[in-house]
């Protein structure tokens, strides 16, 4: 047990803003707290937080202080890094004789209202330097849940990508799900899947044996496949297809329980033990020759190509590969709360890889050696891609788009084994190996000088269909502000709109009525613009439930002001004219001509 | 017997043909047997009185055709070694089956074996080998559009149009079925959440993963509940339970393997399933308490059906039916309870078919959505006997910027590559080209004498190139595949009746021909 000391952070109020509030216009949380006691120095902070977890404590180191390195500072930091989300999250501050209210944009967490409380119970475990192991159940249960540092990564581009453009988003369909956009402009996204992705096209992509058998008719170079039940059923169909082969369960992704370059029976029955642990859809499959390249098609498209080079150490003549290894795993790219890369891991399939090089891990390569560790190229286990987007042969190119439209997918990722890819398939061998139904943003993100495939996705996403934003007007204000938005909408309406009406009298969405969460919750804004059906949306809104509790979106085309002087107006409009809105003041009910003028406001750029 | 089966395209016409060859001889009084015994059957009873190999045809046309093929066609020509029965057929390679269960049919009508329920029999097994268990009404609906539906790979359903306008259909689930909103509706919880999440009125629910969870959720009911399966028609809802036994005992029940079931409020009022397309009621009708299909209403309040429309907009679902629990369907909701049950994506629409007043409008009104992307489903098909024609309009429409699909005696290629060498003309290429979503325009290469003795493989061509090697039945059966030809003298102009056509004087004046009228 620590010494007991005066918690230094003392928690006065705490709650959670809705999207478009005084912090801007991400949803966030905010905790009023005093500093009441002795804080942690800053080396004390890290080296507590690194006791707890190394990822949060790297999470922590990343977070940039806002204004003075005070106790708000730092809760407010440790507030961040407990919602790991593998970039910055915005803060704001405001200092008080009493205090400080701290606003954190919110990130990821299980438990958000706990948030501000394990960030202050945090600190003060730092400030006794009580032991980390007590506090990690309780960080597990409301801070970020478990999930790969470097998948946090490929998480947030697309996000960043939509922030830069103004596009508003929302957690949809589970927290990998975006709904991007607002009404029937919405579009749903789950990294790369998006509702353009077909079922049948899906589910045919999912088993690799049938992907296979449908390439194959149309002559496009796919290896020779031969299912396998059972162990010794494997090594006939190895010996029939011949030496070396792959061993992979047809229905699984992310190179698990993938075995390649094998070359004799006993690896196959190893091989095949592993993917039988996975999968009980086994096949045998030649192996192409040449390196394995990620090619990947956006609309019938070749967007962006890579060379995915298997994890590898390059011998230095003194080290043991065991060494080495420790010496890539240490690159800041592979380690910690924003790493885009895995560590290189120490496997029976790294061991089988060195024993096929005649090596060890004890082993000490001739410098400038390159000693592979895994004979799949998968980010997952620890690969590294190169670009090559520039390079491909137009036979390639177009075996991968047209693998893409046979199978029907709109987005894809196609496994393109080359001996050299800017030679034909046809004269230097090679093939597809594998069409992936969700091709990953990450792996050419890292490998430098590739398109902004993040950015490509969303275009796609975008082509087609209605523009994503509708125009949505706010009025602020009481029963006065309802009826203002009922003649608007009823305006728009007569325009030919499908309106979303948020009012004193309850929500309807092109004409049907939805449940009200009740007047005060900024949960009827959201609701409202996530209706598919909505064209355009009039919402009335207490300038205190803005205050409180935020607008419910992260913007807006124009705030009416019907009731000026009434409190907390002027203070809410602020914060709707900082989500884009343009500011309407009127004291009296809006007459004809300005209700049509409001009827008829687009959004900007639409 | 023996059967041989011919491509789609070929001298008995567009659609696919099996013939089959059998010898039929009975006597005046096993006739007579077989006659009266059968002609009770329908479809086979028109036959009764003809030979009695026009009774194995009919008998076999009406097996294909309640095993789900489309109303195949006959004809029997009688010759020294017996009969030949040719089957022109749509979408399924079950005639020679079905014609091997005829005569066995017919067999145990001239004997002892007989028993009334021998068809019924005999179409069982059918059933169990017939390849292609899709609606039978869409695929009527889409050959009635032109769009050749035609068996697909394992797996992927009937295909529809051609090329770059290819659609696939499996049951009520085309190429615009979006696979999250497919993999949504597989959890109740999931879509509840969802529609809840959107201010929809769904039934309260929540998961429990034991008996006892289920007792404890039950109790925060605070009221009867229905256990129910984490999937929809995985196993059927539990009764109505009250109280720790019956509560356990529906958990046990309804519990699958991953031990958990959902905890439902129950709910009175009837159930009724709404068919929503593309965001339209298309059908509806009650659902009763063993799960069937029962009737459809008198008047449904236009609220229910905004609903309805509504929750299938929101998980995304192109086709979904959606169960509603209300108590008086013909009053606004507003006006009466109601609750959403369950959104099934893809569903199941044979019952409604079976309710439908007129069955192929609403197999119309799917399969506007289900081909939704195959517009026309055509894409410009030439077809010639001159390879040389064959690689300068591939040329041609190439450099127009149009991906060529061309198979010739050469190999096969698509948008410039080559993708197999060797004979690829007629059967051996177009069905490929046809099938490749890359292709927006193809030209295929004619073997004469396969076609003749194999068919071309797929059902029509835009434009036929008839020349010299077109002798007068082949070019006959060209232009019958055809909407036009091109004729280069000395080929045989098309009679009467037949295509449009045009005499041209040399190839480059035919690719010129073919290319202006392939092209829409």
């Amino acid at each position: 047990m620590g010494r007991a000391v005066t918690p230094p952070i003392d928690l006065l109020a705490g709650g959670r803003y809705a999207e478009g509030n005084r912090l801007g216009a991400p949803a966030a949380l905010w905790a009023r707290i005093a500093v009441t006691g002795t804080l942690p120095d800053e080396a004390a902070m890290c080296r507590w937080l690194e006791r707890l977890d190394p990822v949060v404590a790297s999470e922590y180191a990343a977070t940039p202080a806002p204004g003075p390195a005070d106790g708000a500072a730092m809760l407010a930091r440790v507030m961040a890094a407990t919602m790991l989300v593998g970039r910055d999250l915005a803060i704001a501050i405001e200092r008080d004789a009493g205090g400080a209210l701290v606003v954190v944009e919110l990130g990821r967490a299980a438990a958000p209202d706990g948030v501000a409380a394990l960030a202050a119970q945090l600190v003060a475990a730092a400030a006794a330097d009580a032991p980390a192991a007590a506090l990690r159940p309780r960080l597990a249960a409301v801070g970020a849940p478990e999930i790969k540092a470097f998948l946090r990564f490929a998480n947030n581009l697309v996000p960043q990508r939509l922030a830069r453009r103004g596009l508003p988003f929302r957690a949809a369909l589970g927290r990998e799900g975006l709904l991007i956009g607002e009404g029937a402009g919405a579009r749903w996204l789950r990294f790369t899947l998006g509702l353009g992705t077909g079922m049948l096209a899906a589910s045919i992509a999912g088993r690799k044996d049938a992907a296979s058998a449908l390439l194959a008719r149309f002559g496009l170079p796919v290896p020779r496949q031969l299912p396998a039940r059972e162990i010794e059923a494997a090594v006939g169909a190895a010996s029939r297809i011949g030496y070396p082969v792959v061993v992979k369960p047809v229905d699984r992704s992310g190179g698990a329980g993938v075995a390649a370059g094998l070359t004799d029976p006993g690896q196959v029955r190893a091989a095949f033990r592993r993917a039988a642990a996975v999968s009980r859809n086994i096949v045998v499959e030649a192996m192409l020759p040449g390196e394995d390249h990620r090619l990947t098609v956006i609309g019938g498209s070749l967007v962006a190509a890579a060379h995915r080079i298997p994890a590898e150490v390059t011998g230095d003549g003194r080290s043991s590969v065991d060494a080495l290894v420790d010496r890539v795993n240490a690159d800041p790219e592979r380690t910690g709360s924003r790493c885009i890369l895995l560590p290189i891991a120490r496997d029976g399939e790294a061991e089988r890889v060195l024993a096929a090089q005649g090596l060890s891990f004890g082993s000490v390569p001739e410098a400038g050696r390159k000693v592979r560790l895994h004979s799949v190229a998968n980010l997952s286990m620890g690969a590294r891609p190169v670009d090559v987007t520039a390079r491909v042969h137009p036979d390639n190119r177009a075996a991968a788009c047209q693998a893409a439209d046979l199978l029907g997918l709109d987005m894809a990722g196609v496994d393109f084994i080359s001996p050299d890819i800017t030679r034909s398939w046809r004269e230097v061998g090679g093939g597809i190996c594998e069409v992936n139904r969700e091709p990953g943003l990450l792996v050419h993100h890292i490998a430098a000088g590739s398109p902004d495939m993040a950015e490509a996705c969303i275009v796609h996403l975008l082509a087609d269909g209605p523009p994503p934003l509708i125009p949505i007007v706010a009025v602020l204000g009481g029963e006065p502000a309802s009826a203002a938005a009922r003649r608007i909408a009823a305006a728009m309406a007569a325009a030919g709109l499908a309106v979303g009406l948020a009012t004193g009298r309850g929500l309807v969405a092109g004409g049907l009525a939805l449940r009200d969460p009740g007047r005060g919750d900024p949960m009827r804004v959201a609701r409202v613009l996530a209706d598919p059906t909505v064209q355009a949306a009039v919402v009335a809104v207490r300038p205190e439930t803005i205050l409180d509790r935020g607008f419910g979106h992260p913007r807006a085309d124009v705030a009416l002001l019907v009731e000026p002087d009434a409190p907390g107006a002027a203070a809410a409009g602020a914060i709707l004219r900082g989500l884009g809105a343009e500011l309407v003041v009127t004291a009296d009910p809006p007459d004809e001509a300005l209700v049509r003028a409001l009827a008829a406001r687009r959004p900007a750029g639409s | 017997m023996d059967s041989r089966t011919v491509a789609a395209g070929s001298r008995f016409g567009r659609p696919p043909a099996t013939l089959v060859r059998f010898m039929a001889d009975l006597g005046a009084e096993e006739g007579a047997r077989v006659r009266e015994r059968l002609s009770t059957v329908p479809g086979i009873d028109r036959a009764a009185d003809g030979e009695i190999a026009d009774i194995v045809a009919a008998a076999a046309c009406a097996l294909a055709d309640a095993a789900g093929d489309r109303s195949p066609s006959c004809s029997v020509v009688r010759d020294r070694a017996g009969w030949t029965a040719v089957f022109v057929h749509g979408m399924t390679a079950i005639i020679a089956e079905a014609a091997l269960g005829a005569i066995a049919l017919v067999e145990r009508a001239r004997g002892d074996g007989w028993h009334p329920k021998a068809f019924e029999t005999t179409l069982q097994a059918l059933r169990g080998r017939a390849s292609v268990r899709d609606v039978r009404e869409l695929l009527v609906a889409a050959a009635r559009r032109g769009l050749s539906p035609r068996p697909g790979q394992p797996g992927t359903g009937v295909l529809i149009g051609e090329g770059a306008r290819l659609g696939r259909v499996l049951g009520t689930i085309g190429d615009g079925m979006p696979f999250a909103a497919f993999e949504l509706c597989r959890s109740r919880m999931r879509v509840g959440q969802l529609l809840d999440a959107h201010g929809l009125p769904m039934r309260r629910q929540t998961v429990a993963s034991s008996p006892r969870a289920a007792v404890e959720a039950a109790a925060e009911m605070d009221g009867p509940v229905v256990l129910r399966s984490l999937t929809p028609d995985a196993r059927p809802d539990s009764p109505v339970a009250q109280g720790l036994p019956a509560i356990h005992a529906a958990f046990d029940d309804v519990a699958g393997p991953r031990g958990a079931a959902i905890v439902a409020e129950a709910l009175s009022g009837a159930r009724w399933r709404l068919l929503v397309a593309r965001g339209q009621l298309v059908a509806i009708a009650r659902v009763a308490a063993d799960g069937a299909l029962t009737a459809s209403p008198d008047a449904v309040d236009p609220g229910h059906q905004r609903l309805a429309e509504r929750a299938a907009r929101v998980v995304g679902a192109d086709i979904a039916a959606v169960d509603l629990i209300v108590h008086d369907i013909a009053r606004p909701p507003a006006e009466t309870f109601v609750r959403i049950d369950d959104v099934r994506a893809g569903p199941g629409v044979e019952p409604f078919f079976a309710l439908a007043v007129s069955p192929p409008a609403l197999a119309d009104r799917l399969l506007d959505v289900l081909a939704a992307g195959a517009g026309t489903g055509r894409i410009p098909l030439v077809g010639t006997l001159d390879g040389g024609v064959a690689d300068a309009l591939a040329a041609r429409w190439s450099a127009a910027g149009l991906t060529v699909g061309l198979a010739t005696a050469q190999g096969l290629q698509v948008g410039g590559v080559r993708l197999q060498d060797g004979d690829r003309r007629g059967r051996h290429g177009l069905p490929l080209l046809v099938d490749h979503r890359s292709v927006e325009a193809a030209v295929v290469e004619i073997d004469p004498a396969d076609l003749w003795e194999n068919g071309l493989g797929h059902g029509r061509l835009d434009v036929a190139v008839l020349d010299a090697a077109a002798h007068p039945a082949l070019a006959a059966t060209l232009a019958a595949l055809a909407d036009r030809a091109v004729v280069a003298p000395p080929a045989v102009p098309p009679a009467a009746g037949a295509p449009r056509w045009i005499a041209v004087a040399d190839r480059a004046a035919a690719v010129a021909a073919a290319a202006e009228w392939a092209v829409p």
